[in-house]
């Protein structure tokens, strides 16, 4: 007993040290799932306090390319506006359905937090979601086209498919001549999708644009989505293979609209029901 | 005054280094930790004490930095081993008692013993952080990128307190 005491006090020191790192290495094998480790932090009011700070601090920092940013989105929305009023004005002449103008198409802006472009199921995350009315199958422009669908919505997030997925089918339009095709990716760049269904009988020339048809509910006629590139027609195919170049460039992209079609209820309810 | 001192140093120390140098990146490379330089100059207390408060500093990173249990076992691992090699480096140690520095223990001893620690520090931080090896070389180089920073920091601040 007395040995196991002498023991004890004189390696005490060691004891303790063991017994301190035994503690650490518990702490940091059983909070291995780094996301619990994550939590832990991020859940404690103080250490966020303080970090909050530091976020506030270097926000300065980086306010000039920010504002540069916005000014030229101003600057570009300016820009459409005008492009929008002039085109409303013409319409308004013509136009009798124009007093309906108020149920198509609202917009909610958004920012791209995290993306994946360079794999075969490239995926999209917004950080608008069901807070602010973005429902499952919304369209999804950035101000250079279609970018996709919302296929997943929570309250702060959504998850878009962009065009660039090979589960996506968008209805096109070749923009001079009507015809309909729809639009289809399998790899591998990001920049280029494939035009399905454009019969041998039709003319496509390389440079045509190509828009959205307006046959679905999930975006409106004649959006932009990207020319043709590249028309080839090999003998016994009944079908172009035409290779289009996307106007959207995924891996910049940063900023988009959710687009929400009020009447899009009313669309699916008059569909006749698939058995 | 003594322990306000310290207290006051490990207060900016933490500051500095959850705002400031927490945020270096340098390619991945940089990962400054200089908050270390409250453990190495802390005056030698009994050794349980030293381990405890290493314990609760380590652990305080630990929470700012959602790394639960790295940095406190690098911590009470730096803080057994600082009076072992303080025994070895300094021949009066009742100077020492009060506080480690450059003016007590000497320039070269003082670098010498820094980077002693400053080493096994992130290279336990490193080592459990990564959980492999599999990127040797960067690991390595960042670990010396590292350190050498550390060391010019605390090396600098202890100057600057001096001025």
């Amino acid at each position: 007993m007395q040995n196991l005491l002498r023991f004890l006090q004189r390696y005490s020191n060691f004891l303790l040290f063991i017994v301190l790192e035994v503690v650490a290495l518990l702490l940091f094998v059983l909070t291995q799932p780094y996301q619990h480790a994550r939590f832990f932090s991020a859940a404690n009011g103080f250490v966020t306090s303080v970090t909050q700070v530091g976020d506030n601090i270097s926000g300065y920092f980086t306010l000039t390319r920010v504002n540069r940013q916005l000014a030229e989105e101003n600057a570009m929305l300016r820009e459409q506006i005008v492009g929008y009023q002039s085109l409303i004005e013409k319409q308004a002449e013509t136009d009798t359905t124009y007093r309906y103008a108020h149920l198509r198409w609202q917009f909610t802006p958004a920012k791209v937090v995290d993306m994946q472009t360079a794999t075969a199921h490239n995926y999209l995350v917004i950080n608008k979601g069901s807070r602010d009315n973005v429902q499952e199958g919304q369209g999804v422009l950035s101000h250079d086209g279609v970018v996709g669908v919302v296929s997943k919505v929570n309250t702060h997030f959504s998850l878009v498919v962009p065009l660039i997925h090979p589960k996506m089918n968008l209805s096109c339009r070749i923009m001079r001549n009507r015809q309909q095709g729809f639009l289809h990716w399998d790899g591998p760049s990001s920049r280029y999708a494939g035009l399905n269904d454009i019969g041998r009988h039709i003319e496509v020339r390389e440079g045509d644009t190509i828009v959205t048809s307006g046959l679905t509910d999930r975006f409106p006629q004649d959006v932009m989505v990207g020319v043709v590139d590249k028309v080839t027609l090999r003998d016994g195919d009944t079908n172009y293979r035409i290779s289009v170049r996307l106007s959207t460039d995924f891996r910049s992209l940063e900023y988009v609209q959710i687009i929400r079609n009020p009447l899009s209820d009313e669309h699916h309810a008059i569909k006749p029901q698939e058995p | 005054m003594n322990i306000a001192k310290n207290i006051l140093r490990f207060v900016v120390l933490l500051i500095l280094q959850v705002l400031l140098f927490n945020h270096l990146n340098g390619w991945g490379l940089c990962h400054p930790y200089i908050y270390i330089m409250a453990l190495i100059c802390m005056p030698l207390l009994p050794r349980w004490a030293d381990m405890l408060i290493a314990f609760a500093l380590g652990f305080v990173m630990d929470m700012f930095c959602s790394s639960l249990g790295i940095h406190t076992a690098a911590c009470v691992l730096i803080a057994y081993l600082r009076p072992l090699l303080l025994a070895k480096m300094v021949q009066d140690p009742e100077r020492v008692m009060q506080d480690v520095s450059v003016d007590t223990v000497g320039l070269s001893q003082f670098v010498r013993l820094t980077v002693a620690l400053c080493l096994l520090h992130h290279g336990v931080v490193f080592l459990m952080d990564a959980c492999t090896l599999s990127h040797f070389w960067i690991l390595l180089l960042r670990w010396i990128i590292s350190c050498a920073v550390t060391l010019f920091v605390i090396l600098g601040y202890s100057t600057f307190r001096k001025a």
